[in-house]
């Protein structure tokens, strides 16, 4: 689908005549009619198919929360609260004294209790929310529910438990035979059409200033890099 | 000098979403699989077929989808594509004769009638049925196709609800048998998009590996001593290939990859856009300007300035390219052998629609890729992920990190403020089908065929391209209403169902429109697989390690 995206875009039309266009006109007999300006008749896009034009139902007449892990620090959270799970928690409360919230339960990165939470105040009529933890391959749970004036936290619903992937490298490793830090240094392939030799420079310069890192660089094999690590660098590629 | 010290194993991924729509007459949409079939799917069943006819010795591996398969397998859209490629050659032929007297010009347009004329030639051939055409091919060896999920649903939001990715996996590889006529070894992860427990799902259907990215296996659990120069065993015994950083860069980069060459031709200028629109009007869909495939440009720089294509030097050109590729592999593994105790592997996969719909020249160069390979080099071998396995098959363990090909390498391209909201939809819509599954096992008659569509519609909601184009922004709307279409009827569905109330009038138009896998069984959402394979058979061969 990644071509399909490219595809997808719109084309650049060329303002100027092109050799192309010049070309179709030189070549086209004198007494065509191929040419003639039929741009005012031009159709605009529209939908091809006779899909729904009718839209999804709002709810499913639930109170539900849902949680995705969206990469190593982002969570996604919907949610559906009906008329009665709010009035449940309202009680004797107005509206406007309830602040629909999230509240994000951290369970460490095995846990299955939480080890902290923190809130997240939600719009009155959102049904979704991204949420950053600031933490990467820990367990979260979140409840929806609402904040009293009094700073109460009343839950309406429970979501599933999600793990973030770590996103970095593993601190276990079964053995230091090969290493794989590597992938942490800016390489890049040979590039065609450049001078072996030039790219061999460049690639040294690069390296030498990560000196220090372990590397295995891959096509420069024979500058024999690598020496003792020093911290390796961490995130995602 | 090494000889032969390791191994390079190139992987196309086929994919469309399935769209296929006998309620209009042309649709823009179906242009996808039209345009896909004449650029890229013949040119590679060509180039396939003339490395067999040569007797080159090469490998390659292929998924071709489920969504894929099925289009390629309709008859409707077979239909279609014989009119498509009809109309292509009368505007190629009107195009030949308006350019008679721009010698330049008219061997381009002569050009593009030929591979019209092939395209409709090899179509033919094969009694419009090209799986039978890459069939011919994987019987000799040469070639290994990969099974893939049922509508391409990004397993791991999906996983909410693990029936829902059972039954995507389950249907991918019922797809592929029913495609292929055997089991399949491989398992193409859409997007790569991998979350630990899917191994074990891929396990119990007897897939032997499936492919992650990079990072799927740098950050694997614990992290693998031979990088991604090596499969690794999850915990479930099902090998993982992660891609090789170094040659995905040299195709895909949009700033350093082979397509952007300035000798290659251009995609954007068409004469769907450039030409008088009373001349073009007719082979345009429902008249609105779009891409016709027919283009007389090559890249020639950052600027709009464009210079007429010239296949010789483009051609030229994809030569060299496919050098540099593999001197790049062979530098590489000369290197690698050097560090590590077996034998290297370099996995490179792409699009497959990236080779000649996007990269025109794509094609050739993997020919001459795979040629050169094949007489000009000694250092590696060209290989398929399932045949390393059986000349290796012990492996490092470890659990391959959640992680996908998109974008940020994780979730994000498909979860963001642009797509986040199907998946409420999505989610429930499962939770309803496999409890619908569980609840209707002695379903028969219409109420047997309400459940199968409901199966259906809820597998073609669940297609990652829709989240991906919304992602992208354009025809955003054809994917909001996919979605929804989809969603809405699967609810109408449900509906009628549990009510006890169906209507076989709109039943039987659904099904003649949305029919993909006719042999669908609504079970699969009950978790009741068909025959689940054993591990077994394969573990036996993997017991080394």
């Amino acid at each position: 689908m990644k071509g399909l995206g490219v595809e997808a875009k719109s084309p650049e039309r060329s303002k100027v005549a092109t050799e192309l266009t010049a070309g179709m006109e030189t070549a086209s007999p004198p007494t065509s009619d191929l040419w003639i300006d039929g741009t005012s008749e031009e159709c605009l896009p529209e939908p091809s198919t006779a899909l729904t034009t009718k839209e999804l139902p709002r709810g499913y007449g639930e109170d539900v929360v849902v949680l995705l892990a969206r990469d190593p620090t982002w969570l996604f959270a919907y949610w559906e609260i009906t008329a009665e799970g709010w009035a449940r928690v309202r009680q004797d409360l107005s509206d406007g004294q309830c602040s629909p919230t999230l509240r994000v339960y951290d369970l460490g990165p095995q846990g299955q209790q939480p080890t902290g939470f923190f809130d997240v105040a939600v719009q009155p009529f959102a049904d979704r929310w991204h949420i950053n933890t600031g933490k990467v391959g820990c367990r979260f749970r979140v409840d929806i529910g609402i904040r009293t004036p009094t700073g109460d936290f009343r839950p309406i619903a429970a979501s599933n438990i999600i793990q973030m992937p770590r996103g970095r490298m593993s601190s276990a490793v079964a053995n230091k035979w090969f290493r794989i830090e590597e992938f942490w240094l800016p390489t890049a392939a040979f590039p065609p059409g450049g001078s072996p030799m030039g790219w061999l420079k460049q690639r040294k310069a690069q390296l030498s200033e990560l000196e220090g890192y372990p590397t295995s660089p891959g096509i420069f094999s024979p500058m024999g890099f690598g020496s003792q690590p020093k911290q390796p660098p961490q995130g995602p590629i | 000098m090494h000889h032969n010290s390791g191994y390079v194993a190139i992987v196309l991924h086929a994919h469309l979403p399935y769209v296929r729509h006998p309620e209009t007459t042309k649709c823009l949409e179906e242009l996808w699989l039209m345009e896909a079939i004449t650029e890229t799917y013949i040119p590679l069943l060509e180039m396939l077929q003339g490395l067999l006819r040569d007797d080159i010795d090469f490998r390659i591996t292929m998924s071709i989808t489920p969504t894929l398969a099925s289009m390629l397998s309709d008859e409707f859209l077979q239909m279609r594509y014989v009119g498509h490629v009809d109309q292509l050659l009368e505007l190629a032929e009107k195009e030949v004769n308006r350019t008679r007297w721009q010698p330049k010009l008219q061997a381009i347009a002569l050009m593009y009638r030929n591979q019209f004329q092939r395209a409709r030639q090899v179509f033919d051939t094969y009694h419009h049925r090209l799986l039978d055409g890459f069939n011919e091919v994987e019987a000799t060896g040469k070639l290994e196709i990969m099974a893939s999920a049922a509508t391409h649903g990004y397993l791991p939001l999906l996983f909410v609800d693990k029936k829902a990715v059972e039954a995507q996996i389950a249907v991918g590889v019922e797809a592929y048998r029913y495609a292929f006529g055997k089991d399949p070894e491989g398992f193409w992860l859409p997007e790569c998009g991998f979350t630990p427990g899917i191994d074990d799902i891929l396990a119990a259907h007897g897939i032997r590996y499936f492919l992650t990215d990079t990072h799927g296996i740098l950050h694997a659990e614990p992290r693998p001593e031979t990088s991604v120069y090596s499969p690794i065993y999850s915990a479930a015994n099902v090998a993982a290939f992660g891609r090789d950083w170094e040659s995905s860069k040299q195709v895909w980069s949009a700033t350093e990859g082979y397509p952007g060459d300035y000798c290659y031709r251009d995609f954007y200028r068409d004469i769907g856009f450039d030409a008088d629109y009373q001349y073009i009007k007719t082979y345009l869909v429902n008249g609105i300007r779009g891409f016709t495939g027919i283009k007389y440009h090559r890249i020639t720089g950052p600027s709009d300035h464009k210079e007429l294509y010239d296949p010789a030097m483009a051609q030229k050109k994809a030569a060299e390219h496919a050098g540099n590729f593999m001197f790049n592999r062979k530098l590489q593994i000369q290197y690698l052998a050097t560090q590590m105790n077996r034998p290297p592997l370099i996995v490179a996969p792409y699009d497959a629609e990236l080779f000649g719909h996007w990269w025109y020249e794509g094609p050739q160069w993997l020919d001459y890729l795979l040629r050169k390979c094949a007489h000009d080099q000694n250092t590696f071998t060209l290989i398929t992920p399932r045949e390393y396995l059986e000349r290796h098959p012990s492996a490092p363990v470890g659990m391959p990190s959640e992680s996908s090909w998109g974008n940020g390498g994780y979730h994000e391209v498909w979860l963001d403020g642009s797509n986040d909201w199907i998946y409420r939809h999505l989610h429930k819509a499962a939770q309803r089908m496999v409890k619908m599954a569980n609840q209707y096992q002695n379903a028969q008659g219409t109420l047997e065929r309400a459940l199968n569509q409901a199966a259906r519609e809820l597998f073609l909601a669940q297609a990652s391209d829709w989240a991906f184009i919304m992602k992208t922004g354009t025809l955003v709307e054809y994917a909001r209403r996919r979605t929804q279409d989809h969603i809405l009827n699967f609810t109408e569905l449900f509906g009628q169902i549990t009510a006890n109330h169906l209507d076989e009038t709109w039943l039987n138009g659904l099904e003649a429109r949305h029919n993909i896998f006719p042999w669908l069984d609504f079970r699969v959402f009950a978790g009741d697989l068909k025959q689940p394979a054993t591990k077994a058979s394969w573990l036996s061969r993997a017991g080394t390690r």
